[in-house]
């Protein structure tokens, strides 16, 4: 379990002032979990998940990843190592010359034998279908395919908990609906949990559990479903509805009454026909 | 003058064993003003196309004409520092590269390097903030670091504006934004194209932006230009954004997915208004009715 406590934390600015990202922030994250974590820019959910994997650690409070402090040097290798983390830059995180050699990098650090290295290496460039450019020089990868290999990077290190903070963004629509399912297959099977920073709604409205973050505060822990019949907390929180929600609203509005427990394209296409069938 | 481009072809490292192909044999004719999107998966070659357009790179083979420019692999590039101010380039998290102490500065970045007088700089400087809906007095003394992500975008959106380019080419304008933030610069493209009838090219992954925005689409594979026309034509036509591998917006998809029931829907083109219309008459006729003889009525009311 990924445990936070009473967490606040602060940026220094260059003036020396103190700017609070987060203010008293408790949540807990289960393993094999799926969760979304939205809200507006700035609003702490990037400085949140620094302190999940101990790349930042609390100045007040405290992050426990099962069982391990991440406020404790000794114990923050393994932390780092149960939690992975994939950024929305992936220039940041590219550490070699080649594909492949950037995916080994983590699992060589590891010690693990070259047999298991390969195979992990393997397994990682197939779920980001990056296999084909294995040997290609990273600096010759557009944006898209460096964010596929950040993401192949971390699932090489076999982490209980993925950590993914917009960090499909800039990988085409077809693409990413390949990774996500590598990936949600991962969660089903509770292998891992599948916690995801996300601007994207629809894809919020696919978690289990969402996590509304605004001013440095969670503004709300609920289900997508509950979330997406609050339009106040959406404007509060910078939020809109995903656009299917928003399609069955606008034909409300037109007199369709589609109910507001529609959440998918396919509960509409079969409202919609219901209606039609009576009409 | 339309932006003609004619074979244009970049091969990276070409003549060494790194050599790799940007894109390949293009040929395309841009009238303008328009919006245009490119749309095509990762490494498909978008923006190496893209880069060619404002001169920062040059074909290995082939030409571009933009404007009074043509450019092609013997092309010099200190003929082309006009071009650079003519179309303004904004890449994919343009507010990474904000650097200056003050917005103020940020932004007179590209004037002053114009060799402008500072009041004209001053002058431009404040027009390109209120272009981009930002308020000159409240925010021009702060730093760039402590503005919201939205704010950053639209600092580095009027850094380009400043220079007063006569088009735009923008790699993935929203990506990273908050929702309402999205929002925002949609509206702003809009407005760019709508007030100063500036031409707009822009690569987007999100074809609801697109949708929104652009009348024509662009589709790249492979660096191959394999498809060119207007985005209603392609967004409603099933087969070919199979053929494609392109996901609609959704409420395209909401389309595609009724007509698959029978339903008679023909969208009169792919703003939300318009796709509503369609579902709605469509859900008043049966499939054999024409659709003069049954108006657009939100007769539901009342029924179970």
């Amino acid at each position: 379990m990924l445990l936070v406590e009473e967490l606040s934390y602060a940026y220094r600015t260059q003036e020396g002032a103190n700017c609070p990202a987060l203010m008293n922030v408790s949540l807990q994250i289960q393993p094999g979990e799926r969760v979304a974590i939205v809200g507006a820019n700035g609003s702490g959910k990037s400085t949140l998940v620094k302190h999940l994997n101990g790349l930042i650690v609390p100045q007040k409070g405290k992050v426990m990843v099962d069982g391990y402090c991440t406020s404790d040097p000794q114990q923050r290798a393994q932390v780092r190592r149960t939690v992975g983390m994939v950024f929305q830059n992936p220039d940041n995180q590219i550490v070699a010359p080649t594909v492949e050699d950037d995916v080994a990098f983590g699992p060589e650090n590891l010690g693990l034998p070259v047999d298991m290295i390969k195979q992990r290496v393997h397994t990682a460039l197939q779920a980001v279908d990056l296999l084909g450019a294995r040997l290609r020089p990273v600096h010759a990868l557009s944006g898209g395919q460096k964010q596929r290999l950040a993401i192949a990077g971390a699932l090489a290190m076999e982490p209980r908990y993925l950590i993914l903070d917009e960090a499909t963004s800039m990988v085409d629509p077809e693409g990413k609906k390949e990774i996500l399912q590598v990936l949600r297959q991962l969660q089903a099977r509770k292998i891992m949990a599948l916690i995801q920073i996300t601007h994207d709604m629809q894809e919020a409205a696919e978690a289990e559990r969402i996590i509304v973050m605004g001013q440095q505060h969670v503004l709300s822990e609920t289900t997508p479903e509950r979330l997406f019949q609050q339009p106040q907390l959406l404007q509060q929180a910078g939020l809109t509805q995903p656009p299917v929600i928003s399609l069955a609203d606008r034909l409300r509005r037109r007199n369709v009454p589609v109910p507001e427990t529609v959440q998918t394209m396919k509960e509409l296409v079969d409202c919609l026909c219901q209606l039609r069938s009576v009409n | 003058m339309p932006i003609t481009l004619r074979q244009l072809t970049h091969i990276y490292h070409a003549g060494t064993p790194m050599a790799q192909q940007g894109i390949v044999a293009i040929d395309l004719e841009i009238t303008e003003p328009v919006i245009v999107a490119i749309i095509g998966q990762t490494g498909s070659g978008k923006t190496t196309l893209i880069q060619h357009m404002n001169g920062l790179l040059k074909p290995t083979d082939g030409s571009i004409q933009i404007d009074e420019w043509h450019i092609d692999r013997q092309t010099k590039t200190a003929v082309l520092q006009g071009l650079y101010q003519r179309v303004g380039m904004v890449f994919q998290y343009p507010e990474h590269q904000l650097f200056e102490a003050t917005v103020y500065d940020d932004i007179a970045y590209g004037p002053r390097n114009m060799n402008l007088s500072e009041s004209e700089v001053a002058e431009r400087v404040v027009q390109a903030m209120t272009m981009v809906g930002l308020d000159p007095d409240a925010i021009r003394h702060r730093s760039p670091l402590q503005l919201s992500g939205g704010q950053k975008r639209r600092v580095a959106l009027a850094g380009v504006l400043a220079m007063r380019p006569q088009k735009m080419i923008l790699d993935e304008p929203t990506v990273g934004l908050d929702p309402q933030g999205r929002e925002a610069i949609l509206q702003l493209i809009r407005s760019l194209h709508e007030t100063w009838q500036m031409t707009i090219i822009l690569i987007s992954h999100n074809m609801d932006d697109i949708a929104q925005l652009a009348d024509r689409v662009i589709v790249m594979k492979e660096g191959r230009m394999i498809y060119e026309g207007a985005s209603a034509a392609l967004f409603l036509d099933q087969a070919k954004l199979l053929q494609f591998g392109i996901t609609a917006p959704y409420g395209v998809q909401l389309v595609h997915q009724l007509r698959a029931k029978g339903w008679p829907i023909e969208p009169q083109g792919l703003n939300e208004e318009q796709i509503l219309d369609a579902i709605i008459e469509g859900m008043h006729r049966q499939t054999d009715t024409p659709s003069s003889t049954r108006p657009t009525a939100p007769a539901m009311e009342g029924e179970p």
